[in-house]
């Protein structure tokens, strides 16, 4: 068994990564969008703390930044769900394409 | 200040009140502003009277063409080779006619009294505001020398004339408006290039005499380059000659024939002669009362007054070149609007005509250039510009009463409106020509001054008698006029019309007393005035036609 | 009276009635009736007629050489400047002068008075509207206008004074204008006097023109020195219908006179001017304003050339003898007597075409006194008779109206010339009318014997007399020597039978000198052609038939209206300036005119071509002409009244059996020769005509062509302004416009709004940069790439 190293890392973020996108690009209901997009937020936030492990150890600057933008994602979350919930009070749905009043 | 500059202004001063003026005050204003316009166009008399120059024939009007009193110099647009002034001054030319000018100007305003029971009675801000534009443009035309500053003050008097007939006229008001506009306009556009032309050919003129002449009138000036200057084109030896040189040519023409040609098609449209009269019945039959005095008082007159102040003190050859085609041309008009005058059954459209008709009379006596001719087309003018409002405000007591203007409908108004129809007796009979009233002055003196010319130019005698046989036509389609207006039975419809108000009388009477005053003593209300200058010009004319001979 | 005492009382004699005038115009309907009237017949009459009694009064107490004085030494006031010419204006101030004035103020004065009764019985209320005080407003501006007239001195003046007598007869003409008749009257009056005015024109250029001048005085001086010196207008050769300038001149000058004086072909209007009120054709269409074209011809004498006088007195016969053959059979009074003064007129100017300019202005103040007289009588008679103005209805007024009926015949006697031949006992015409005819004869039959016999004479006496070119000496002028001889023997004026010539400020020398003098005129005047004197003899047999027709229609035989001669009565209001006129008529016979006329004669008719043959001619001479004449014409009222009595004795009944027999000669006469309707047809249909083509033209080519130009215009405006502009230079501006849209519309569909396109687009555009970062760098590998990015 080899040693786990950075790359492997990376592949997960990666395929984490990729799998946010697809979400992001098939999914019509909101909350699917935004499971999606936190995936994405997650991978970013893997590559963060391992290029902290492996490419400036003794600094705890990627941590930092990871912890960082876990909060920043739970309060983005927050605020995305709070505007699915007001958006299914207004069309009685969340599928994304109904939501097209401002739309020009 | 100079008093010229004052009267110019005054009008446009009014305006500015006007302006800014409450809506009950407005027409006060403008009224108040004609007025003293008028008085101070009064003081003016005292150049003849002593006042300015001592008052005797010599003093008052110099002995050379270009004696001019009250004159205001100033530069206005200064070059390296331009000089444009404001130009202002009279003389026996320009006087009688500002005179006339504040006096229609004054009681045309008055006219306009009523205008909130006219059909079209909005914008009577915007109304006085032209109105009093328009005076200020008419009287810079009669006082301006420069003929940059004539140019504005012609085309400023335009555009408040066009909005008036335009705005405030009848049924077919903007027909008429630009119908008006455009043939002034085409006018203009000759004068433009005259303009042009004659002030590159004076500084020719100036740089072929080596490039430094004395000036023609005044003392210590010297000219170097070319002058708009219309006194100074006229009485310089160097620019005359060369202006009146065969050899001088502009689109290989001979440049006094055609320059004369220009001025005089910008001066004639204004006058108007035939064929250039067509704007003319339209414009006085949409136009409102007061504009229809105002045209006909003062705006055909300065055709006349160009005729007298450009064209033949500039251009005696070509006056001379021109001569026999204008006096036929003279002619054509009198007996051409007299017959025309009677087949109409519009009132204003008749009056209209008539006014062609004497308007022929003035072209007449200009073209023979002989003393009594233009004694007689001035005094022609004034006489026109008393009998012609007043007949047209005659038309317009009655429009605003009956508000349509059949002839063939009318009939016996004399004895509904007895004060009515004494006015309108004395005014048509003073354009019918009667002696003792103002039309018979011009007329007589023109013909007899048309004979005079038998003896330079064979072709005046024939003329001067086809031009005599118009007292049968005048007197025929005014009588006829009269007739079927004023004589015959009163009909029901009309039966019940007021006389004339107190308004109107006041305006009326003026135009009356001057009427019987020309009539009666010719001399001392115009002759006197206007003489002496017309006199000049035709010395200098003759002597210019002479000497190239 | 010394000084310019004359000209003062006699200008003030003209503005009193322009006071009149403006008086009523102002104030008339407050003074109302019939106060107005009595301002007019004192301020606008009775004030002249003191002047000019006073005048006359002075005036006859002048000697000759103070009256002379007078003359030469007249004020005259600048008025204007014609050109180079000074227009001076004054009084012309000679017998003739004062003899018009007096007879003028003297006839309307009565008129005025006659006016009053005569208006007092005249609605003058229309739709009840008082027009009383206009009739004598008008009246005062014509007394204003008509005295100016006659005291003019300058032609320029006369010519003013001239239209504004027009005017006045226009206005009076129509003061009935609510009705029809009196419009169309009064317009055809005007107008065709206008037509004579033209005339009038042409001659006052000429005048302006070659005599330099427009004083009447002054121009006949210039006329006979340019004749004597052959310049000026004698110096042109310029001929039209083979007359020369100077006889153009004369005709022309006449031309307004032949419209005033309504003289044949310009008559049209007379007759029909009796549509107005009674008074009105008595004193402006009989007595007064139609003399001034006499009166006209009289002042212009002196400018005349025989070619000039031989057309006025054809045109004089013509007309004398037309309008009394119509006169014969008109049945409406007024018409009559319209008809008889264009022929009495037509006498006048005939008289002075010939030469007798003393017999026709006695003539014509004669005629003035019975004509006025007449037609106030008829005036009286249509008033009294309830408008009715028909003579077929009337007869037998002579017991309701006594004094009409004799003043009426006074005037009808005074017109036919009655008299007894060969003495001194006569009335009006007898003695004006026959000097006319003796003067016509010896031109017509006697002037080659009489002009040979006088060219000798003075032949002899230019021999005989040294030449006098002196002023102060004109009395010794050359035909000084020979007494001038009034002709008609049976002339009432013993004294003035034979009066001196003295020239009064025109020199000798403009005769031409002796060279020329009598014997040059004697010889150039023509022989008059015989058929002239033959009519006018021949109308003096037709005045006393239509005359005395008239008068026997009237107020003899029996009523042939129960109606009208019921209403038949008169006031005295009106009767009395009947008297008085027929009193005037017996007075102006036989007193002070003719004499102040002849004394005008010396200085008025001295013309280097032309001259007042009565004159000149010798007594014996004419004498012997009229050795038979004087029956011939002193008896042709008896014969004219004979006819009259034998066929309106017993009623119309004869007449109307003469009336078919005559057929078409009277339907042409009653017709009035068809001249009105040929006027209407050619002048007035044909103007009118003109004058639509005119307005035709006028609308549909002059203002056509600039319309089609504004067409034009516009159309080429719209294609450069649609077309061109709008798909050529806008087209570029809008396409580059265009094309932004458009690649905008484009971009704008890739902005769907869905958030997985977003992400695809986000991710395609990673993807390609990625790709292109590794084909730029190369794929590395991952210790490759942490030693790149290891710090």
């Amino acid at each position: 068994m080899e040693h786990i190293g950075l790359t492997h890392y990376l592949i997960v973020a990666a395929v984490l990564f990729c799998c946010g996108i697809f979400t992001m690009a098939t999914k019509r209901n909101a909350i699917g969008i935004l499971i999606g997009v936190e995936l994405v937020l997650n991978s970013t936030g893997i590559n963060l703390v391992a290029f902290d492990r492996y490419m400036g150890p003794g600094r705890l600057d990627g941590q930092i930044v990871a912890i960082f933008m876990i909060v920043l994602a739970a309060a983005e979350t927050a605020l995305a769900v709070g505007i699915c919930i007001n958006v299914y009070k207004n069309i009685a749905t969340v599928d994304v394409d109904m939501a097209s009043q401002l739309r020009g | 200040m100079n008093i010229l500059t004052l009267i110019v202004f005054l009008p446009a001063i009014g305006a500015l009140l006007c302006l800014v003026a409450p809506k009950p005050l407005i027409r006060s204003i403008a009224v108040l502003a004609s007025l003293v316009t008028f008085l101070l166009s009064l003081t003016l008399f005292g150049i003849y009277f002593g006042s300015e120059t001592g008052g005797s024939s010599t003093e008052v009007f110099g002995s050379t063409y270009g004696t001019l009193h009250h004159v205001t110099r100033l530069p206005w647009i200064t070059g390296e080779s331009i000089t444009i002034e404001y130009f202002l001054g009279i003389d026996g030319l320009g006087f009688p006619l500002l005179i006339l000018t504040t006096l229609v100007s004054f009681l045309a305003c008055l006219a306009s009294w009523n205008m909130e029971q006219w059909k079209i009675n909005k914008g009577i801000r915007a109304y006085f505001i032209l109105f009093l534009l328009l005076e200020t443009g008419m009287l810079g035309v009669f006082v301006s020398l420069d003929f940059f500053l004539f140019y504005i003050f012609w085309e400023v008097m335009l555009l408040p004339m066009y909005f008036l007939i335009g705005v405030w006229g009848g049924e077919r008001r903007e027909y008429a408006a630009i119908k008006f506009f455009l043939f002034t306009l085409a006018g203009s556009v000759l004068m433009l290039v005259a303009l042009i032309a004659m002030y590159f050919y004076s500084g020719d003129a100036i740089a072929q005499a080596g490039g430094e002449i004395v000036s023609g009138y005044r003392t210590d000036v010297t000219l170097t380059h070319g002058t708009f200057d219309l006194i100074e084109l006229a009485t310089n030896d160097t620019i005359q000659s060369y202006f009146a040189s065969p050899a001088t040519q502009f689109l290989s023409m001979k440049f006094a024939p055609l320059m004369f040609m220009f001025l005089f098609i910008g001066f004639a449209i204004k006058l108007p002669i035939v064929p250039f009269h067509t704007w003319l019945p339209d414009a006085h039959v949409q136009a409102p009362t007061p504009v229809s005095m105002i045209l006909a008082g003062v705006l055909l007159k300065m055709g006349g007054y160009g005729f007298l102040r450009l064209c033949y003190p500039i251009f005696p050859t070509g006056a001379e070149y021109w001569a026999y085609a204008l006096a036929v041309i003279g002619v054509v008009s009198i007996i051409y609007g007299a017959l025309c005058a009677m087949a109409q059954s519009d009132f204003k459209r008749l009056v209209a005509y008539s006014s062609v008709s004497h308007m022929g009379f003035v072209l007449l006596g200009i073209a023979v250039m002989t003393e009594a001719g233009f004694q007689g087309a001035m005094f022609q003018m004034i006489a026109h510009g008393i009998s012609s409002p007043m007949c047209f405000f005659l038309v317009g007591v009655i429009y605003d009463r009956a508000h349509h203007r059949e002839i063939n409908r009318f009939g016996g108004l004399w004895m509904t409106m007895p004060k009515y129809g004494t006015m309108a007796t004395i005014g048509f009979f003073a354009s019918l020509g009667l002696p003792g009233l103002c039309g018979f002055i011009g007329e007589i003196w023109v013909l007899l001054g048309t004979f005079d010319a038998g003896s330079k130019y064979p072709w005046a005698y024939p003329l001067a008698i086809i031009s005599a046989a118009s007292v049968i036509l005048t007197a025929g389609y005014i009588l006829w006029l009269v007739r079927r207006v004023y004589l015959g039975k009163e009909k029901e419809e009309y039966a019940n019309y007021s006389d004339v108000s107190g308004r109107e009388i006041f305006i009326l009477v003026p135009f009356a007393i001057l009427a019987l005053a020309l009539g009666i003593f010719p001399m001392q209300t115009v002759f006197d005035f206007t003489n002496g200058t017309l006199d000049l010009v035709l010395a200098h004319v003759t002597n210019a036609i002479s000497v190239t001979r | 009276m010394n000084g310019h005492t004359y000209e003062i009382f006699l200008a003030l004699g003209v503005l009193s009635p322009f006071i009149s005038f403006w008086l009523l115009v102002f104030f008339g309907p407050k003074l109302g009736k019939p106060w107005a009237g009595w301002c007019a017949v004192i301020l606008g009459m009775g004030v002249p007629l003191a002047m000019a009694s006073i005048v006359l009064w002075g005036w006859l107490g002048e000697d000759a050489a103070s009256r002379a004085m007078l003359t030469e030494h007249a004020f005259r006031y600048h008025w204007a400047n014609l050109g180079t010419v000074s227009i001076l204006v004054g009084v012309k101030l000679d017998s003739l002068t004062v003899a018009m004035y007096f007879m003028v103020t003297f006839i309307a004065f009565w008129i005025f008075f006659f006016s009053i009764g005569y208006m007092s019985g005249h609605s003058d209320e229309v739709a009840g509207k008082s027009k009383y005080h206009r009739f004598f407003a008008y009246l005062s501006l014509f007394a204003f206008s008509m005295l100016g007239l006659v005291l003019s001195s300058n032609l320029l003046f006369l010519f003013i004074f001239w239209e504004l007598v027009g005017l006045c007869s226009y206005l009076l003409i129509g003061y009935y204008f609510h009705e029809r008749v009196p419009q169309y009257a009064q317009m055809k009056a005007f107008i065709t006097n206008r037509v004579g005015d033209f005339g009038f024109i042409i001659g006052l250029m000429l005048v302006y023109f070659q005599l330099g001048t427009l004083d009447l005085d002054d121009a006949a001086r210039i006329f006979a020195e340019q004749y004597a010196a052959g310049t000026g207008i004698f110096a042109s050769s310029f001929t039209m219908f083979g007359w020369s300038l100077a006889t153009i001149m004369g005709v022309g000058l006449f031309c307004g006179a032949m419209g005033k004086s309504a003289q044949f072909p310009l008559h049209v209007w007379l007759p029909d001017a009796m549509a107005g009120p009674t008074p009105v054709s008595a004193l402006i269409h009989a007595a007064t304003m139609v003399a001034a074209g006499v009166y006209l011809v009289a002042r212009v004498f002196r400018l005349m050339t025989p070619e000039a006088l031989m057309f006025v007195a054809a045109i004089g016969c013509i007309t004398l003898f037309l309008m009394a053959l119509i006169a014969m059979v008109q049945t409406d009074i007024k018409k009559c007597l319209a008809y008889s003064t264009l022929s009495q007129l037509g006498y006048m100017i005939f008289g002075l075409g010939c030469g007798a300019w003393i017999a026709a202005l006695f003539h014509l103040i004669t005629h003035a006194f019975f004509k006025a007289m007449l037609f106030l009588g008829s005036g009286q008679v249509i008033e009294g008779c309830h408008h009715e103005q028909d003579m077929r209805k009337m007869g037998g007024l002579m017991k309701k109206m006594p004094v009409t009926g004799i003043t009426f015949l006074v005037g009808v006697l005074a017109i036919s010339g009655f008299g007894i031949a060969g003495t001194k006992i006569g009335l009006g015409g007898f003695f004006s009318k026959d000097e006319i005819l003796a003067v016509a004869w010896v031109r017509a039959f006697d002037w080659d014997d009489y002009s040979h016999h006088e060219a000798g004479a003075g032949g002899h006496h230019a021999s005989v007399i040294p030449p006098i070119p002196a002023a102060e000496d004109s009395s010794n002028d050359v035909f000084s020597s020979e007494k001038r001889i009034v002709l008609v023997s049976d002339q009432p004026h013993g004294d003035t039978h034979t009066t001196s010539v003295t020239p009064h400020g025109l020199k000798p020398s403009a005769h031409g000198g002796d060279a020329h003098g009598r014997a040059g005129i004697f010889s150039q005047t023509p022989t008059l052609p015989k058929w002239m004197f033959y009519l006018a003899l021949f109308t003096a047999y037709v005045t006393p038939f239509y005359m005395m027709r008239c008068w026997w229609m009237t107020f003899m035989g029996k009523p042939r209206d129960d109606h009208v001669h019921e209403h038949a009565h008169e006031s005295p209001m009106m009767f009395v300036p009947l008297v008085v006129l027929a009193i005037g008529t017996f007075v102006s016979s036989y007193f002070l005119f003719r004499d102040l006329i002849a004394d005008a004669a010396t200085q008025a008719t001295i013309a280097p071509l032309v001259m007042a043959t009565d004159g000149a001619i010798h007594t014996t001479a004419i004498n012997a002409a009229h050795s038979w004449l004087i029956y011939g014409v002193g008896g042709a009222f008896i014969v004219g009244f004979a006819i009259a009595i034998v066929i309106y004795g017993r009623g119309l009944g004869m007449a109307s059996r003469i009336k078919r027999i005559a057929g078409p000669l009277h339907t042409l006469l009653e017709n009035k020769y068809y001249i009105d309707d040929l006027y209407h047809l050619v002048w007035v249909k044909g103007c009118m005509a003109v004058a639509h083509i005119a307005r035709f033209f006028d609308t549909w080519v002059v203002d056509l062509i600039f319309n089609t130009l504004a067409k034009l215009t516009e159309r080429l405006a719209a294609f450069s302004g649609l077309v061109l502009d709008q798909h050529g230079v806008d087209g570029i501006y809008n396409g580059m416009a265009d094309t932004a849209i458009n690649v905008g519309d484009a971009m704008r569909r890739s902005q769907t709004g869905r958030i997985r396109n977003y992400v695809l687009f986000a991710v395609g555009g990673v993807t390609i940069i990625v790709v292109l970062m590794l084909a730029y760098w190369g794929v590395a590998s991952p210790e490759q790439t942490v030693a790149m990015l290891a710090p």
